[in-house]
């Protein structure tokens, strides 16, 4: 299972959505992490008392962000979903944010954002906009707050829309 | 006089010490894990929806208060309690105390006191050997305090720990807090 994980294309052929693997299920407090060298699933870290993945957390395959991994996705749904699972995800933009080790410079971290999209089940959203200003601050406060508590500062730069989500991800598999 | 059931009854007029074991009784309101944050309401004998937490907190332990005392916030005084599952709101647990997790909490550019006692249940397994907070690892004391800072910020509310005592101070506060809820009810 573990290898096709590693081989799979970013975008898929006939529906043109992002096929986005999963690491860590909604509601989780562990955060999992594919080993691309090994193939498997790791437990990472556990996240502190009290915090928990607000939604489904994966990376896009065959792509390579600023910060030498993945680039990581969001997905917007109620459902925990597992680690390994492939998702068809919609996307809906783009959070830019940056991280920064103590005493080190800023690394882009973006957060990808996308909805679940099949025959069956319409994509909640198709915008950052639509998913409302309230749930937006939770999930900003969410990756600001434990980054925090790990002794890390994360601030948020700038949205983009769907399309520059999608150049990313273009850009993102170029470098890979 | 609104009715009630006669089991939110007996939580308005309990004792803070179970009277047969000695066990401090904790009454449950939020159980470990749920975002949502529910409250019991004196005035109505009802368990109610309080707030929800924003999207990735939830408690990291059942959170509740011991009948029949009042702190510095007017309201019964609360405690986290320590035990392997969760319970459900309503939920009596006899409960012995480890310690109290001091802090402030400022709204409005008001401050008020608002300590925490931390219990463990009697019939835990886990947190039998458990006697004071000091024996909890420093980093799970911060974690915890990472929580209550954190989904207090999102509410425009600031939470300062100030810092953490053994079971002395907890059973001391309780003293206090059952004191002043007799003198509440004496004016009543």
């Amino acid at each position: 299972m573990a290898q096709s994980l590693l081989t799979l294309a970013a975008i898929d052929d006939v529906t043109g959505l992002v096929n986005v693997v999963i690491d860590t299920p909604r509601h989780s407090r562990c955060k999992y992490k594919l080993d691309p060298a090994t193939g498997h699933f790791r437990l990472g870290k556990l996240l502190p008392l009290g915090a928990v993945f607000p939604y489904p957390f994966g990376f896009v395959p065959a792509t390579l962000g600023e910060d030498g991994d993945p680039l990581d996705l969001l997905v917007i749904v109620d459902e925990p979903l597992f680690a390994g699972c492939v998702a068809p995800v919609r996307l809906l933009g783009v959070m830019q944010g940056e991280q920064r080790q103590k005493g080190e410079s800023w690394v882009r971290n973006d957060r990808l954002i996308g909805a679940i999209e099949t025959p069956f089940n319409h994509p909640v959203a198709e915008s950052l906009d639509d998913l409302g200003q309230e749930c937006r601050r939770e999930i900003e406060h969410f990756f600001v707050s434990y980054n925090q508590f790990e002794g890390r500062e994360f601030r948020w730069v700038g949205t983009g829309n769907a399309q520059e989500a999608r150049s990313l991800i273009e850009r993102g598999s170029a470098e890979k | 006089m609104k009715t009630k059931s006669a089991n939110q009854k007996a939580i308005c007029e309990m004792s803070p010490i179970d009277p047969e074991t000695d066990a401090v009784q904790v009454i449950v309101e939020t159980p470990r894990n749920s975002r949502n944050k529910f409250r019991f309401d004196e005035e109505t004998g009802l368990f109610e929806l309080g707030s929800v937490l924003p999207a990735g907190s939830a408690f990291p332990y059942d959170f509740g208060f011991v009948p029949g005392t009042q702190a510095e916030d007017g309201d019964p005084i609360d405690v986290l309690l320590l035990m392997d599952a969760s319970a459900f709101p309503g939920c009596r647990v006899r409960s012995r105390l480890i310690g109290v997790i001091e802090a402030e909490q400022t709204e409005d550019d008001e401050t008020e006191r608002n300590d925490r006692l931390v219990a463990v249940a009697e019939d835990s397994h886990d947190y039998r050997e458990l006697k004071s907070l000091k024996d909890l690892s420093p980093n799970l004391l911060k974690e915890l305090e990472h929580f209550f800072v954190s989904y207090n910020e999102l509410k425009g509310k600031t939470f300062k720990l100030i810092g953490h005592r053994g079971p002395k101070q907890a059973y001391k506060l309780l003293r206090q807090a059952t004191k002043s809820k007799h003198k509440r009810n004496g004016r009543k």
